[in-house]
């Protein structure tokens, strides 16, 4: 049987099942009768989010694209989606320029190495970002080449610490209009004692123009004059999983190698 | 009004029913979901300023008394009691339901929304507040389990 035959039997079984049964509910008139009623709905607290939104220009509600877990299958990585599925979480999407995106979840691990950038590279750090655009078009290929995905942390200018000098890389699809990228980086949980940020811009390269840093205290925030898509989601990581002294050897690493310049920062020594 | 809601109530009432049966896997607690989904609807039905949407308006209510429901306990797989509501339906309807409740999550709902209530991608994304995107992915990825449920094989 393909596809539309069962489709098609999937519509008789609707009417036949529709016809084949009596229901009546009590509505209105005896509503006294629900204090009989069989269960007792008690409202649990709501799980509060692991995301949460920096910045928004106009927040939609939460869950309204697929979740990281799904993306992760339909990307075939089957072992970071375990991961999503028993660790959800959704930012809300914020539309700001001419796209809205939303963080659909993060995740890190020791075992993980999903997109095989280097066999030398263990312990690392996923994220999951759906955008698409505003205007109602669906997103192509030429669209999210522009679109750049990164984590930031604070202490540390964006345009030194970003996915392109953390070892990161990324994969994506575009399913039904809707660009689902997943990202890939050094681990940060080293760094859960700080700030710890996903950007979204439509700028191939994180700079100065579409992210602000104060060199006093380390925060980075959305550059207010940066006429386009500068997005930032903030995540709150468990701060027990700091790791100050693995951190600071991860930066003297970077800084080895050139990619971070400014040794005597002071917003990096506040830390 | 009251006349008004019913009679609106009524015309959808089986296709709520077999929404929340997805749902919740059980007739009764079903019937509970829907019955309280009702009196809230009806507290509240001089408040929908276009009733055209009444049938989305409280297919939502309902999926929200759901998953409440759902809070408390966990997923059954399949359907899990009392079938007398569906005495007088045939044995392949049955079982076409109850692969419908064992798709996992909630998946089953955009079987039910789809087809049960013969409502259209857009108006399930409102119900779910969704992206018809998202909406259309996941009607199709349910279509493709239950299919591959009930006739085995590749999932094509």
């Amino acid at each position: 049987m393909n596809m539309e035959e069962f489709e098609r039997r999937m519509r008789e079984h609707s009417e036949s099942i529709l016809s084949s049964f009596d229901l009546r509910t009590d509505i209105g008139g005896k509503e006294l009768g629900m204090k009989n009623k069989r269960n007792i709905i008690a409202r649990t607290a709501i799980i509060a989010a692991a995301v949460l939104l920096v910045l928004s220009s106009t927040a939609f509600a939460a869950y309204k694209y697929l979740s990281a877990y799904e993306v992760a299958e339909e990307l075939d990585k089957p072992k970071l989606a375990e991961y999503f599925k028993n660790d959800p979480c959704s930012s809300e999407a914020v539309t700001d320029g001419d796209y809205r995106a939303a963080l659909l979840g993060v995740a890190s691990g020791k075992e993980l190495n999903a997109l095989n950038l280097g066999d030398d590279l263990k312990g690392r750090t996923y994220a999951v970002v759906a955008a698409e655009r505003t205007d109602g078009a669906d997103m192509s290929y030429d669209d999210s080449g522009h679109i750049c995905v990164s984590p930031l942390i604070e202490g540390y200018k964006p345009w030194q610490l970003n996915i392109a000098t953390m070892n990161g890389g990324y994969t994506e699809k575009i399913i039904d209009g809707v660009m689902y990228r997943m990202i890939e980086c050094d681990d940060i949980e080293c760094f859960a004692d700080r700030k710890i940020y996903i950007a979204v811009s439509d700028e191939t390269f994180i700079s100065g123009s579409t992210y602000s840093f104060d060199e006093k205290s380390g925060e980075i925030c959305e550059n207010p004059a940066y006429d386009g898509t500068n997005i930032l989601f903030g995540l709150k990581l468990d701060a027990s999983l700091a790791d100050r002294e693995k951190a600071e050897e991860y930066i003297r690493r970077l800084r080895d190698e050139k990619f971070i310049l400014d040794s005597d920062s002071p917003a990096q020594d506040a830390f | 009004m009251y006349e008004d809601f019913e009679r609106k109530y009524r015309e959808c009432e089986k296709a709520l029913f077999l929404t929340a049966v997805g749902y919740v896997h059980n007739t009764e607690d079903a019937k509970d979901c829907l019955q309280e989904a009702a009196l809230s609807a009806l507290r509240a039905y001089g408040g929908l300023k276009d009733r055209e949407l009444f049938k989305t308006w409280i297919t939502r209510i309902l999926i929200n008394k759901c998953r409440d429901m759902l809070r408390k306990r966990k997923y059954a797989d399949g359907l899990s009691d009392n079938m007398n509501v569906f005495c007088r339906s045939s044995e392949s309807d049955i079982e076409i339901l109850d692969a419908v409740c064992r798709l996992g999550g909630e998946l089953s709902v955009y079987i039910t929304l789809y087809y049960y209530n013969d409502m259209t991608y857009e108006q399930i994304a409102k119900v779910m507040g969704q992206s018809v995107s998202t909406v259309k992915y996941r009607t199709k990825k349910a279509l493709k389990m239950l299919k591959k449920d009930l006739c085995g094989g590749d999932d094509e």
